[in-house]
């Protein structure tokens, strides 16, 4: 009920909504809008690397800061 | 009727503990900054509950139900890197500062009240709109528990907020903070298991998710494909993924709902102990909640509105009282950003806009006070009528302050050269610039993909303006002094116990990466492509 009123208020202003694209009106901090593009295509015999490579950066990233931020406190509070 | 209990019981605790901390308030850095003497769970609870709104267990949870939780969390590795910068190269150094509010500092640093009032009317407008924002989210989740109409909601809403805040300032700010932020953790890692095991267990979850034939290639990097898929190409998702994460990053690093967090830490070391576990903290729930919000595609997949699917799989497949403490969780989640958002613009205003060196503690206090009972009338009157332009700003609100406030910021530590002329046009290009691609989007004059996002050409504007205006002008005696006396370590800083004790927090980083990364091979990689 309430989605409805709140796609009705968006329709009156024609207002680029905020929220994900099927958040029908939910106000977001971020834009999840549609890239306008062709769906992406089911691509037969992909191979797994970028699924690998997100398993390591996921952490990766964490880690490297690890490393960054003992380098940066070791220099700066000596 | 349960849910409603429990969301009232939670709303009484958090007013109730508003009241009792408005006891210990008894001057303006209280009001402010807390007395700077927060501990690290403070500040970690107030930087995690600010961040995460209504949004992270509702939009951001249905991205990931609608089969996009790999390119969120390929966002996020590009977001979470932002508390470990925005800390090292600018939040420890606004400390050091002891400035109580962001413009404050940005006037102080360039001797300048026009670049403080310039940073005060920005930051007044765009949370105002994010206020607005969040504010909704949590009253339409309100009146859906309760079943209480939209407009009532609101108003409560409103009033729970604006009593934590009006009574007890940022000290009654940072304690429900860390409170909501502890219901609202807890809550998403006792209904994750719950979910998990309904979907079937791991790895079979996983295993079934990935084999989904009404949504092919979910567990794939790039989200799902086919009809359905609304992203684009594969490198449309990656450049998505990378710039609006870079931009967040931004967000992270210099908002002032994040950075005001670190005037209060009671030192730098408890600001940078604050920032790396806010960083794990993020990382373990964006990865459990976003790969659990895919596997409830095999439960049900037809949750409609899909910002419900988190609240859903705790009210039908957690037991009930989790499924309580988790819709109050994500109230609260709610609540604690509109309270810290309520409180910057209050204190921005009487500070910054209405400041009068003349005026002695208590007016100021009292001044404050009325400020947030004034925003928060404005706020929910905005809300309740919603005007155009507000709704329209609420959209791009947050990552305003990445282009017109980024570039500044790191600029007022990193670069001896910026002026106050560079950091005057900087805020605005950036403003202008948001403002501007906005605009020519919203007239169909400019159509762009999603992510060429408005804060990239604000921050190159930004970044530009900042450039040209400092090499046009040479900075003063004053904002050279200003800036070498804030690059000078304080003596209390240099307490060998808390130096020993923060050199402890890079090894939690490291163990928690690795951690990280085991859980992301074994439970996600593993039994899908084994």
């Amino acid at each position: 009920m309430w989605l409805d009123e709140r796609r009705r208020r968006q329709a009156q202003f024609s207002i680029p909504v905020a929220g994900t694209m099927k958040s029908k009106g939910f106000p977001s901090q971020r834009e999840y809008l549609p890239l306008g593009r062709e769906p992406i295509k089911l691509r037969k015999g992909e191979n797994d690397m970028g699924e690998l490579l997100f398993t390591i950066f996921y952490g990766g990233i964490i880690l490297l800061s690890g490393i960054m931020t003992a380098v940066f406190i070791r220099k700066v509070y000596k | 009727m349960i849910y409603t209990i429990g969301a009232i019981v939670s709303f009484i605790i958090y007013s109730a503990v508003g009241l009792i901390v408005s006891k210990k308030v008894k001057n303006v850095e209280d009001y402010y900054v807390s007395g700077r003497n927060a501990s690290t769970l403070l500040i970690v609870g107030s930087l995690v509950a600010s961040y995460l709104s209504t949004v992270a267990f509702m939009g951001d949870a249905a991205f990931s139900y609608d089969g996009y939780a790999l390119p969120l969390l390929i966002m996020s590795i590009f977001v979470l890197p932002g508390y470990i910068i925005g800390v090292m190269f600018f939040g420890r150094f606004l400390r050091r500062s002891k400035a109580l509010t962001l413009p404050e500092y940005f006037g102080q640093r360039f001797n300048s009240s026009t670049v403080r009032v310039v940073a005060a009317v920005t930051l007044v407008i765009g949370i105002t709109a994010y206020l607005v924002a969040v504010t909704q989210g949590a009253g339409l989740l309100f009146s859906e528990i309760t079943g209480i109409n939209y407009t009532l909601s609101l108003v409560i809403i409103t009033l729970i907020y604006t009593l934590i805040t009006f009574s007890a300032g940022a000290k009654g700010v940072l304690v429900t903070d860390t409170i909501m932020f502890l219901v609202f953790t807890v809550a998403t890692f006792l209904t994750i298991p719950y979910i998990l095991k309904a979907a079937g267990g791991l790895p079979e979850a996983m295993i079934k998710t990935g084999q989904l034939k009404s949504m092919p290639d979910m567990l794939k990097w790039h989200g799902i494909t086919g009809e359905a898929a609304y992203m684009g190409s594969p490198s449309d998702v990656l450049l998505w993924a990378i710039i609006i994460g870079i931009v967040w990053g931004f967000v992270i690093a210099v908002s002032p709902w994040q950075t005001s967090r670190y005037l209060m830490a009671k030192n730098e070391h408890v600001a940078l102990r604050s920032s790396i576990i806010s960083t794990i903290i993020l990382a373990l729930i964006y990865l459990t909640l976003h790969l659990t919000m895919l596997t409830v595609n095999t439960i049900n997949p037809s949750i409609d509105p899909s910002e419900r699917v988190f609240i859903w799989s705790a009210m039908n497949l957690a037991p009930t009282w989790i499924g309580v403490i988790a819709v109050s969780g994500i109230l609260a989640a709610g609540l604690s950003s509109s309270s810290t958002f309520l409180q910057l613009i209050g204190n921005s205003i009487s500070k910054d806009l209405l400041r009068n060196t003349k005026m002695s503690d208590d007016k100021l206090l009292k001044i404050s006070r009325i400020m947030i009972v004034v925003v928060a009338a404005i706020s929910l009157t905005i809300t309740l009528f919603q005007p155009p332009a507000i709704f329209w700003i609420s959209v791009f609100a947050a990552t305003l302050f990445a282009a017109s406030w980024g570039p500044v910021a790191f600029a007022s530590v990193l670069w001896k050269k910026v002026t106050k002329t560079g950091a005057l046009w900087s805020i605005l290009a950036g403003c202008v610039g948001v403002l501007a691609t906005e605009i020519l989007k919203l007239m169909g004059l400019l159509n762009l993909p999603v992510y060429l996002n408005s804060a990239v050409f604000g921050g190159i504007c930004s970044f530009a303006a900042l450039i040209i205006g400092s090499l046009l002008t040479t900075p003063t005696k004053e904002e050279i002094e200003y800036r070498e006396k804030l690059l000078i370590l304080p003596e209390e800083e240099k307490d060998p116990k808390e130096i020993k004790q923060t050199k402890m927090y890079p090894k939690l980083l490291v163990i928690s990466g690795i951690v990280i990364m085991s859980i992301t091979f074994i439970f996600y990689y593993l039994p899908v492509y084994s």
